[in-house]
């Protein structure tokens, strides 16, 4: 099982600074901030669901940057049909990360869907994504990784990891209007 | 490709008189009162989205009756997490019928993500469920729901149909189908 807080390690070792990447709250953007903190990270501050759904409008209007979405089970069951959306945008530019520890880990761990027989991977195979990969190694996602930064996308990678809490830092950004205009700067015109 | 209405009239003919049915706004609850009104049929005002969820709470509900989801692909891509939480729930006395006319019809004929690359028979079957028919023809949509109604479910069953609008429109408001289908269950509302 893959740690998330090593995989964002190397998830950050293999893009390029100009990469944008769009977290979704909890445990993605804590990891993220944590480690990689600047002005390309859009956090999500409660908008639940709606990581997928800005990094795809991202995507499609910074068509000469890459943008990352890193997702949980949990935000991206809540907006599921975005999977088709992104599939039939098609923007070249996006990868989309699954981060899939099967809970609603912040909330107190309860299981989600993908606890059960729902498959992610499979899911956006049938809303139409041609490059999907799943992943279960720390190895296997660096790969994956490699693979979707060096041709075109749209890619989804669903990566099963620990159910393991990230540090919350009392200097996490908090204000959306902050976070949007920091996030501007990281913005190519 | 089918015709929702023969369809609705087709499933009126060979469902039970304790059957319930749910059907989604717009058309799929237009074609379904053209064909048969009854106090077990619930049509949904306005709540996009909803039908699946509703559905699966009732079917939840009512173990020992069935449940038929009448539920149009527009309405399904909004709420499609609600695919893999009923899979996970796996009522056994669940179907779902998705009426794939590949654009918001009601709004104005917008192409829906199922008009691209988006496959709903594959997103249910990656969403958990192992009963999963598509139907293109009415001869197939027959077979595929009379199967449905021999055996257990959860069933989904994707139907391609033609962008015909429903030429009647139910009466009542919201809570008076609600207390009629409560009534007709022998249910105190």
């Amino acid at each position: 099982m893959i740690d998330m807080l090593e995989a964002t390690h190397a998830l950050m070792r293999k893009v390029g600074d100009d990469a944008l990447i769009v977290p979704t709250l909890g445990n993605a953007g804590l990891n993220l901030f944590n480690i990689g903190e600047r002005p390309g990270n859009f956090y999500m501050r409660n908008a639940m669901g709606s990581a997928c759904s800005v990094g795809l409008g991202v995507a499609m209007a910074c068509p000469g940057q890459r943008v990352i979405i890193l997702d949980g089970d949990g935000s991206l069951l809540m907006n599921l049909g975005s999977l088709a959306s992104e599939a039939w945008r098609k923007a070249p530019n996006l990868i989309h990360i699954c981060w899939d520890n099967r809970v609603y880990q912040m909330t107190g761990g309860q299981p989600t869907a993908a606890s059960g027989p729902a498959d992610l991977a499979a899911i956006a195979e049938g809303a139409g994504f041609a490059k999907t990969a799943r992943v279960e190694t720390q190895a296997a996602f660096e790969q994956a990784i490699e693979e979707a930064v060096q041709g075109e996308g749209p890619w989804f990678i669903h990566a099963l990891v620990k159910e393991e809490r990230a540090e919350r830092s009392p200097n996490s950004p908090k204000s959306p209007p902050r976070i949007r205009e920091r996030f501007m700067a990281g913005v190519k015109p | 490709m089918i015709n929702m209405l023969e369809a609705a009239k087709a499933l009126v003919e060979r469902i039970d008189d304790d059957d319930l049915v749910v059907a989604g706004l717009g058309n799929p609850k237009f074609t379904l009162f053209e064909a048969r009104d009854r106090p077990r049929n619930l049509y949904l005002w306005n709540a996009m989205g909803m039908t699946a969820s509703v559905g699966l709470g009732m079917a939840m509900a009512q173990p020992e009756k069935r449940v038929i989801v009448l539920q149009g692909d527009g309405c399904l891509l909004m709420n499609l997490g609600a695919l893999a939480t009923e899979a996970w729930r796996s009522p056994k006395n669940l179907v779902h019928i998705c009426w794939d006319n590949r654009m918001y019809e009601l709004t104005g004929q917008q192409p829906t993500a199922t008009s691209g690359p988006a496959d709903l028979a594959k997103i249910a079957e990656g969403s958990g469920f192992t009963k999963v028919e598509r139907a293109e023809t009415l001869p197939a949509f027959t077979t595929a729901l009379e199967k449905a109604l021999q055996g257990d479910g959860p069933w989904f069953i994707h139907a391609l149909v033609d962008s015909e609008r429903g030429k009647l429109r139910p009466s009542g408001s919201p809570t008076f189908l609600k207390h009629r289908l409560m009534e007709d269950l022998g249910l105190q509302s």
